[in-house]
């Protein structure tokens, strides 16, 4: 059985006058000790699907179906006594601002002692202290950070220390929500370096929501490539970043210039993200993609498994 | 070739109150550069190099500490007071976030024809409207019409990053500075923003200043760069040159990080110690002295000179 189950999620946001569909029909199996990189643009319904798995929207405008498997527990189901349980116990998550949400006027050694408590009231003072200088050492702070207010720190320290929080519950499951976007290149680099080696002693399943391919290609097994709310292709990193089957995969690749090798000529997606209020009977990106036929604007694609957990949601898959 | 501008020891130092000689800002510290006809020249840097600060110096948003800024061949300061018009038609600048560039109470129509009407281009309102209904349609805003009556926030941040690109094009300027033009954009957008932007200085030969985080991206676009750290440029040459040879260990520390869509490239990342410093109390020793991989006891003492390495490359380290 799989960590982390999602079948057939919807999630829709609901506003006076329309319904906007952010995620359509996802299902997603995550395993144990995987690192999955969730890619999309703006808009492409990647950053709903994280706090959907946490069921951090809004309840009155938001409206959720299908099934998020958690260790075979469904989480839509569960009261909010027990989520509020399971959250950072279980399952963390890590925002591109979490930074911003450590407070002014306390130290940072007492803000992670006071979240260390809330799911462990009954440890010692040592215990706590021991606990998060060990997390320290895990990203790299030194332990004068302890005594530090988050002003007196860097971007790149605070979104460490953010980290390091997301951790001290030996999380099953970490998201990291364009958790390095913000970053400098050369922190962001360190950072990820440090990700990946502290994996290798934890049992730690990762999700990284981002942009950026670059970051999944160097820190992940395996990418999810999301569009307006829907899946159009997943599987392994070298299967799906060197010979991408769908499309969009393709396109988005070829908007990244290369710093090595030949210099190619960038090709952009023309056109923008579909209008997600209305009702899709085609691809969804049918309208955007340069290889499309009859058939794209007729019909929802069916999402084909190829060998080696690959998935892709595409008519002309293997004709082209 | 003719050179358009020329800088010399240009400094920005932002002083305190109190002028407390250990607290000034050094946000640009004695840069030497020249930049000739129909050139583009890529800044990169870590955020808190100045290389903002550059731009706004350049296009006289801010007033030098020192230094000056010659515009063909006359100082800026002259030009400014002769001529000012001529001065800001041929010096353009492109912001980093679209919208905030421009007025929200304004449409298309009033942004664009407003710099025709103040340096008195085209005869008559309708005349003004034919023009920038052409310059909109060149730069692949089809049909203009329907978008001459639309305000800022009814276009997606690709469209609106067009029309800024167009305004600092409608002029004929001979220099556009172009801060981070593509960094708030999707990427299936950013690879048409640069397109559009190299071929228009192409076809007109304007010269270009392209300042960015992202050394891929600048190095798609340019044809010299120069790498900012703290407020001096570290290393200056061709985009091949410093690609292939760098020779400043920040320029192959920053190579180094950055990331590839190719998850079987796997590179050595170089570490760096310590957290990007701030421009406050630096000197007398080189600069990246404290973080560098190669530093040995002559970087502490003096700030190590531009060394010519031939083709117009140059860089300032001890260890070359």
């Amino acid at each position: 059985m799989a960590l982390l189950e999602i079948k057939n999620l919807n999630i829709t946001y609901k506003t006076d006058k329309k319904e906007i569909k952010a995620v359509k029909d996802f299902s997603l199996d995550v395993e144990a000790k995987d690192s999955i990189g969730i890619v999309g643009e703006s808009g492409s319904g990647k950053s709903t699907l994280a706090m959907g798995i946490l069921k951090l929207l809004p309840k009155e405008t938001t409206k959720i179906t299908g099934k998020i498997l958690f260790n075979g527990v469904d989480l839509l189901k569960l009261s909010e006594e027990k989520l509020r349980n399971l959250r950072w116990r279980d399952i963390s998550v890590v925002f591109q601002k979490s930074m911003n949400s450590l407070s002014p006027v306390h130290k940072i050694g007492f803000q992670m002692e006071d979240i260390y408590r809330v799911h462990e009231p009954n440890v010692s003072d040592e215990e706590v202290r021991k606990r998060i200088l060990e997390l320290f050492k895990f990203v790299n702070l030194s332990d004068r950070v302890y005594t530090l207010y988050p002003h007196e720190l860097s971007g790149g320290m605070m979104q460490r220390v953010s980290i390091a929080l997301s951790l001290i519950h030996y999380p099953k499951l970490l998201i990291l929500d364009e958790a390095t976007t913000a970053l400098d290149v050369v922190t962001q680099g360190q950072i990820l370096d440090e990700i990946m080696k502290l994996e290798e002693g934890l049992d730690l399943t990762r999700m990284m929501i981002t942009h950026d391919i670059s970051v999944v290609a160097s820190s992940c097994k395996k990418v999810v490539v999301m569009y307006g709310g829907c899946l159009l292709e997943s599987g392994y990193v070298q299967d799906v970043l060197i010979n991408p089957k769908h499309p969009y995969t393709q396109g988005l690749l070829d908007s990244f210039p290369a710093l090595t090798g030949e210099k190619k000529n960038l090709r952009g997606i023309p056109g923008s993200i579909p209008d997600l209020s209305l009702e899709y009977k085609s691809c969804i990106f049918a309208n955007r993609c340069k290889k499309a036929r009859d058939i794209c604007f007729k019909k929802v694609p069916e999402t084909k498994i190829l060998p080696n957990e690959w998935n892709v949601a595409c008519h002309l898959l293997g004709g082209f | 070739m003719d050179s358009l501008i020329e800088i010399e020891d240009l400094t920005k130092w932002y002083i305190p109150k109190g002028r407390n000689e250990d607290k000034i800002i050094k946000a640009v510290d004695g840069i030497d550069l020249s930049i000739n006809k129909g050139e583009v020249l890529g800044i990169i840097g870590e955020s808190g190099c100045g290389k903002s600060t550059l731009a706004r110096l350049l296009v006289a948003l801010e007033k030098p500490t020192f230094g000056s800024i010659k515009f063909e061949g006359i100082p800026i300061n002259q030009i400014l007071k002769e001529n000012r018009l001529y001065f800001k038609k041929n010096c353009q600048m492109i912001f980093q976030d679209p919208f905030d560039t421009f007025d929200p109470r304004n449409n298309i129509q009033k942004i664009l024809t407003t710099p025709l009407k103040t340096h008195d281009i085209g005869s008559s309102h309708k005349k003004r409207t034919d023009i920038i209904i052409k310059v909109m349609e060149e730069a692949g805003i089809k049909p203009a019409k329907d978008f001459i009556h639309r305000y800022p926030h009814e276009l997606s941040g690709g469209q609106l990053q067009r029309i800024s690109i167009i305004r600092s094009m409608l002029l004929n300027p001979k220099l556009i500075i172009a801060d981070e033009p593509v960094s708030m954009l999707d990427v299936s957008v950013r690879a048409d923003i640069i397109n559009i932007l190299l071929n228009l200085t192409k076809k007109h030969g304007v010269s270009m200043i392209f300042i960015s985080h992202d050394i891929a991206t600048t190095c798609y676009i340019s044809d010299k760069i120069a790498i900012m750290y703290l407020g001096k440029v570290v290393e200056i040459g061709s985009t091949d040159d410093i690609i292939k040879k760098a020779k400043h260990p920040y320029t192959k520390v920053l190579i180094s990080n950055c990331a590839s869509i190719d998850p079987f490239e796997k590179k050595d990342k170089i570490k760096v110690k310590g957290e990007p410093p701030t421009p406050v109390g630096t000197g007398p020793g080189c600069y990246f002295y404290e973080r560098c991989y190669k530093s040995c006891n002559g970087c502490k003492e003096s700030y190590p000179e531009m060394m010519d390495l031939g083709n117009g490359h140059y860089a300032s380290c001890f260890n070359i």
